[in-house]
């Protein structure tokens, strides 16, 4: 039974409670609870849905960070671009704040489908950023490490290095593993297309490392199996796709590439990604 | 941590989880049987002979809901109590069934409609969630609803 099907039901209880031929205090006691579910349902309701627009707004801003990222290997400006996604991400981090904020005193797990979308994506931008940056996947730890925050009496954001005053409150927001095995499924998408965007511009290097990475993701995923949420089988179809279009650009350019002048390697390349499009995914 | 190490701690998380969730399937299971034996009983009132042994009826209905609060108790300590949202899907449908029975024998008994509470108490388990194994609101009322198109 879904939330809307149960406050729904709940008014429907209602009427039919003022219907039933009962007497008279009996009656008004049912009407008097059913008021009292109700208050109690439309507030769960409410909390749900501010945090599904949270989790919206992290999803966009998270999104917008990605794209920002894929530039990263045309701009002369490496680190600039580095900064400006790093940017968008503490925003993301503020948002993930109000979560942790609404979910003060409850129970995470009654609203987790109300943001899981927001921090897979949240999880996805910033293992990509700390992939292209160092070269290594960020580890569950590192990402549940950044996102304390701090509440003081003043309202004073997070980031003071001192002690906290007496009034201070800190609040964690944990992503589980689940949600963070399904960001970095996603990673993998990402950064196939980062593989074939660096080929386009001559960087003949990121492939090999990006393959030699893909593949050890792909591992990990067949390694963990059924045992995973149901959404990682799904997944995986589409990872060894991604996989399959990276080794095959690296064996392009082993293969051909001192053949093929730089400018052109993009578009054998274009061509060769919608050929293996069009056929079945091969395993 | 490398990549390996990371999958392989996801891994061991993961397993740990499927081993709780089987554990809870399993107490699950008996509730439901218990729940079906409460079921057939309360039923046989439809019938014109049933009619006449209601009060018999709720009786041993509420014998038969003691083993339901043992197995509720069995079930509180397959998992961490502010874990319940996590494994709820598990009991939901059961914990439904056994709302509608309580409301049932409740009002079979005195024509009245059970409050929360009394549910609560019929099964052994509370109202409030920060105070334990609780009677979802959502849950309670669903039960409310199939006693009503049994009535």
């Amino acid at each position: 039974m879904n939330k809307r099907e149960g406050e729904g039901w709940s008014r429907r209880n209602v009427e039919a409670a003022q219907e039933r031929d009962v007497h008279a205090n009996p009656s008004s006691a049912v009407i008097a609870a059913f008021k009292v579910f109700q208050q109690e349902l439309d507030s769960r309701h409410d909390k749900y849905e501010r945090l599904v627009k949270i989790s919206r707004d992290i999803t966009i801003e998270s999104k917008r960070a990605i794209f920002l990222l894929h530039r990263v290997t045309n701009v002369p400006n490496a680190e600039g671009v580095l900064n400006e996604a790093e940017g968008k991400l503490d925003g993301v981090r503020q948002k993930i704040g109000q979560i942790a904020e609404e979910l003060r005193g409850e129970d995470i797990y009654q609203f987790h489908r109300a943001f899981t979308p927001g921090i897979q994506e949240y999880v996805e931008a910033i293992s990509f950023l700390h992939y292209i940056r160092h070269r290594s996947l960020i580890s569950l730890e590192e990402i549940n490490a950044r996102l304390v925050f701090m509440n003081t009496e003043n309202s004073d954001p997070k980031g003071s290095a001192e002690a906290p005053p007496s009034g201070a409150r800190v609040l964690t927001f944990q992503v589980t593993p689940a949600d963070y095995l399904l960001g970095v499924a996603d990673l993998t998408g990402e950064l196939m297309r980062l593989c074939i965007g660096s080929v386009g511009n001559g960087d003949i290097d990121t492939p090999f490392q990006l393959s030699q990475f893909l593949r050890q993701i792909h591992d990990g995923f067949s390694y963990i199996g059924n045992t995973g949420p149901y959404e990682v089988s799904k997944k995986l179809h589409t990872l060894r796709q991604s996989l399959g279009k990276v080794e095959d650009a690296c064996y392009t350019l082993r293969v051909r590439g001192s053949e093929i002048p730089k400018h052109m390697l993009a578009d054998v390349f274009c061509s060769r990604t919608t050929h293996m499009d069009t056929e079945e995914g091969v395993v | 941590m490398s990549v390996t190490e990371m999958f392989s701690y996801i891994q061991g998380f993961l397993s740990a989880d499927q081993d709780v969730r089987e554990d809870i399937r399993k107490v699950v299971q008996n509730l439901e049987q218990t729940a079906r034996e409460i079921l057939t009983l309360l039923q046989s009132v439809h019938q014109p002979s049933g009619f006449k042994e209601i009060p018999s009826k709720c009786a041993k209905a509420r014998e038969l809901f003691s083993n339901v609060r043992t197995q509720m108790a069995e079930l509180k300590t397959k998992f961490p109590v502010e874990q319940y949202y996590r494994f709820h899907e598990h009991w939901r449908f059961v914990l439904q069934r056994l709302a509608f029975l309580a409301a049932f024998v409740v009002y079979l008994e005195n024509e009245t409609l059970v409050t929360r509470e009394e549910v609560a108490q019929i099964l052994g388990i509370e109202v409030v969630r920060e105070k334990g194994f609780h009677l979802d609101v959502e849950d309670f009322l669903a039960g409310v609803l199939i006693m009503a198109s049994e009535l």
